[in-house]
């Protein structure tokens, strides 16, 4: 039997979820506020363990903007050596296992993740709780991380591609907080002190405000004991107060940065789409899949291809088509979003030949090969999330954020999915556009 | 097995009892398999979560089976087949699994070619359709091949251009006189650039026949209906005998080979070779997986210690794939030139020491644990555990793949002794290195080496 503790436990709520066959996933809420979603599984011996932190860009006050990507340089350095006393070391050859403890921090949220032999949960979860709530941080590691965010910064602006979807986000969200850089800028960060980065995880990464979500080969009570043993302890305090967000400009924008030693110019446009916890939010997703990909609508278009004023060798063409859909993400205020590289002189062109695409739907119909292709890409795209345990746990704790349930909810949605309900996407979201660019410094 | 751990003999865990007495990860409960008249296998492990499938075709058409002056073949035909099947997209197996969002791969081996997919198990039965198609109707034509050709001799010349792959051919060339394993797997390029739609139907017509291929899938699927769907599927075909070639096994080595290249590097590479056990002798295969680990190519394998450790290496690695015929056990290093020797010298110290001194019982237990770990994280998705199967079954018995942690278990002390005795012999092994700068290589060289670091007289 596991030796957990049991007699802290108190269910606050209990919710039994539609589960990807097999067992039921299992929701729960500690006395301290953490939401625990325990995902049965036995098909493979691994644990999966994600943490969730609803801790966002626009709760980065002046002075600390960047402090969540502080924390996550901080929460890698510390965890590194952790891991590699407290959990047995895999040969880097295991790809299946995700490298140490993986941290990710978007505009809207903060995600680690853990995968574990099933062995060793206990220690796992133990680690993960503490890396991600509990650590003190010295005054030296902060030194480190804050080397680690601003090199990161300036290697990311190194990149057109980076650059292009920044400005983008800035055309698309405005002046507001989500229309930022994730790693604040080297000002913030130069300002930042060791007490207000403390003193920010004290108040913003909480226990309230957080989802643990644990896809292991064990019965949801036990997972659920499990996470209580490593979680229950972290003190009860308040979840912070949701900082408004800033509704995004209501009209089109452009956004243009140059860079020397671009040869090419590089764009994206992207127009609005429902809020992921919209039931309408899968009709966006499935819009997007039905111009991205082999045989989608933007690689069909050879007219679309040839504006782009490229050469490129065929094969070359296969490998990295010159012109994408963006990955959606879980977001309040999502978007669809393309990119392309295009020649300098050609633009105008590009430009009107992806927002042709974006609004074809609202003239056009879709035929239906097309939105059975979609809705695979869709179907797939979600099921495929969810192969090991490590990517459930974070499909699970993510969606678990913004009140969403299994990936059973989200296939059902795209199966009862319509050509009207694409067409209605369009009409009601795609009124604006927001386009950034990055030009060749003349 | 398939893959590499490393020791941790630091590591204090919390073994649950509920956790060791749980059904095996390749539940054989779970497992179902199936002989199609003409003689093409089916195996399934049903699931009932998560809503996908994996399936991995494997074609007993490995590099191994080319003819001689066609090397690069069974590669060839592989990407023919992913990709060349129908003009259409959609009817080609990798564009249109790319297509609806799945996820697929072609992959040649010397003992085997395999394609494998993993789809949402609803689309499982369109998936199959388009492998059936891929492996019963290609379109093996002259334009095909010239342009696949084409894309293989890009991928030889940059496989060549890197260390990595110039040390893997140089090491398995010098050691294999005999057999096929010691030619390239992607083909010499003077060979590829010959071959014709000829050479390839000729490989096709003698190596893709149903009764040497097998299916396993994994997944969220109903093992009875899939039966009756794969029968419609790959049951049509006229069942052949495979034509394959007799190999000659290759002899055990009697003395040590060198060979030496150059490249523009600062360091060094050395990789020393040995011929590992075959499948067939699987309990030794297991012990040598033990011995792999132990040496280990991490922070905490024996090689680590006597390595990196020491500042002797930069970089060391053990590598052992089980194969059909004997193949090699390989330890790497990356380090400075000017220690070149010395690291030489701790290798076969390392060795003769798992020769001389037997592990103690809970050397070897930890050894087991560290296994049966990086065991399970190499079957975590439906899609390894695909691959396991189909490993296995690509070797001769896809059953090896379920018993391997039991196997595992029943090694003793003086069997992992026996098997380093057996196999790793400080005087007789394959040695590659990669020098920054152009040096002689002889057999005579590498002796005085090691002699004057008083290892080996």
């Amino acid at each position: 039997m596991r030796n957990v503790i049991r007699a802290g436990l108190i269910t606050l709520a209990a919710l039994t979820l539609a589960a990807a066959h097999g067992a039921p996933v299992a929701r729960t809420q500690l006395p301290n506020g953490l939401t625990v979603i325990a995902a049965p599984g036995d098909a493979s011996r691994i644990a999966g363990i994600a943490v969730v932190i609803g801790s966002s860009m626009a709760d980065e006050p002046a002075g600390l903007r960047g402090a969540r990507a502080m924390l996550q340089q901080l929460i890698v350095l510390s965890s590194h050596q952790q891991i590699n006393e407290q959990l047995t070391p895999i040969s880097s050859f295991i790809d299946a296992r995700s490298s140490g403890l993986g941290v990710n921090t978007d505009w809207e949220f903060v995600e680690a993740a853990l995968a574990v032999h099933v062995e060793e949960l206990d220690a796992g979860l133990q680690l993960l709780a503490g890396q991600v709530f509990g650590a003190q941080i010295t005054q030296e590691q902060f030194d480190e991380a804050r080397e680690l965010v601003k090199r990161g910064y300036d290697i990311s602006h190194e990149s057109p591609v980076q650059d292009t979807f920044d400005l983008f986000r800035r055309a698309f969200y405005g002046a507001g907080p989500m229309g930022r850089s994730l790693q604040g800028d080297p000002d913030s960060i130069d300002a930042m002190t060791l007490e207000g980065l403390q003193a920010f995880r004290d108040a913003q990464y909480v226990a309230a405000d957080a989802v643990v979500c644990v896809v292991a080969p064990m019965s949801a009570d036990e997972i659920t004991a499990a996470v209580t043993a490593a979680f229950g302890a972290l003190p009860t305090l308040p979840a912070p107060p949701a900082a408004e967000v800033p509704a995004p400009p209501p009209d089109s924008r452009v956004e243009a940065g140059d860079a020397a030693g671009l040869v090419q110019a590089s764009m994206v446009v992207g127009v609005p789409l429902p809020p992921v916890d919209d039931p309408k939010y899968i009709a966006g997703e499935m819009v997007g899949q039905l111009l991205d990909g082999r045989g989608g609508r933007l690689r069909r278009d050879l007219s679309l291809l040839q504006a782009l004023g490229l050469a490129i060798p065929t094969r070359l063409l296969e490998q990295h088509y010159p012109i994408g859909v963006l990955p959606m993400s879980m977001s309040r205020q999502p978007f669809l979003a393309v990119h392309a590289l295009c020649s300098p002189n050609t633009i105008e062109q590009v430009r009107r030949g992806l927002l042709r695409h974006l609004l074809a739907l609202r003239t056009g119909g879709v035929t239906d090969a097309e939105l059975e292709r979609a809705r695979r890409r869709v179907i797939n795209g979600h099921l495929l999330a969810n192969q090991r345990p490590v990517e459930r746990a974070l499909y699970l704790a993510g969606r678990g954020l913004f009140g969403l349930g299994d990936v059973d909810q989200a296939v059902a949605a795209a199966q009862a999915v319509t050509a009207d309900d694409l067409i209605a996407v369009v009409d009601d979201y795609f009124g604006r556009h927001a386009v950034g660019v990055q030009m060749p410094a003349s | 097995m398939r893959r590499m751990g490393l020791l941790n003999a630091a590591a204090a865990i919390c073994v649950l009892a509920s956790a060791c007495s749980a059904a095996p990860i390749l539940d054989p409960a779970h497992i179902t398999e199936q002989t199609l008249d003409n003689g093409f296998r089916l195996i399934v492990k049903a699931e009932d979560q998560w809503g996908l499938a994996s399936a991995n075709l494997i074609i007993r058409a490995g590099s191994a089976y080319e003819g001689e002056g066609q090397t690069g073949a069974a590669h060839l035909l592989e990407h023919l087949l992913f990709e060349a099947t129908d003009t259409r997209d959609d009817q080609r197996v990798g564009p249109a699994i790319e297509s609806m969002g799945g996820q697929v791969n072609a992959v040649t081996t010397r003992d085997f070619t395999y394609l494998e997919l993993t789809v949402a198990s609803q689309y499982l039965d369109d998936a199959l359709g388009l492998l059936a198609r891929a492996v019963f109707e290609p379109q093996i034509t002259s334009v095909a091949v010239v342009r696949e050709r084409a894309v293989v001799a890009r991928e030889l010349t940059d496989r060549l251009d890197s260390a990595g792959g110039a040390l893997d051919d140089l090491l398995w060339s010098s050691a294999f006189a005999v057999h096929p394993y010691g030619r390239p797997i992607g083909g010499r390029p003077a060979d590829v650039a010959d071959l014709t739609a000829d050479d390839l139907l000729d490989f096709y017509g003698r190596c893709y026949v149903p009764a040497n291929m097998a299916l396993v899938v994994v997944g969220d699927v109903d093992a009875a209906a899939l039966g009756t769907r794969v029968t419609e599927l790959f049951g049509a075909q006229a069942g052949a005998p495979a034509q394959l070639p007799e190999i000659a096994p290759e002899p055990r080595p009697t003395d040590v080979t060198v060979a030496v290249d150059t490249r523009q590097s600062v360091a060094t590479i050395v990789s020393f070779a040995w011929l590992a056990p075959e499948v067939e002798d699987f309990d030794e295969v297991c012990a040598m997986d033990l011995i792999y680990t132990v040496l280990g190519e991490g922070r905490l394998g024996r090689l680590h210690a006597a390595l990196e450790a020491q500042d002797l290496a930069v970089m060391s690695d053990v590598q052992f794939l089980t194969q059909r015929d004997p193949g090699l056990v390989v330890i790497t290093a990356l380090t400075a030139p000017d220690k070149e020797t010395d690291v030489r010298t701790a290798i076969i110290g390392e060795i003769e020491r798992l020769r001389t001194e037997p592990l103690t019982q809970e050397q070897l237990d930890e050894a087991k644990r560290v296994m049966r770990i990086s065991y399970a994280f190499s079957n975590e998705a439906y899609s390894d555990q695909a691959g396991s199967l189909g490993f296995y079954e690509g070797l001769g018995d896809y059953r090896l793949a379920i018993d391997y942690i039991d196997r595992l278990d029943a090694v003793t002390p003086e069997l992992l002794q026996q098997v380093a005795v057996k196999y790793l012999d400080p005087d007789a092994y394959t040695l590659a290195i990669i020098r920054p700068e152009p040096r002689p290589g002889t057999v005579e060289e590498a002796r005085a080496t090691c002699a004057m670091s008083s290892v080996q007289g």
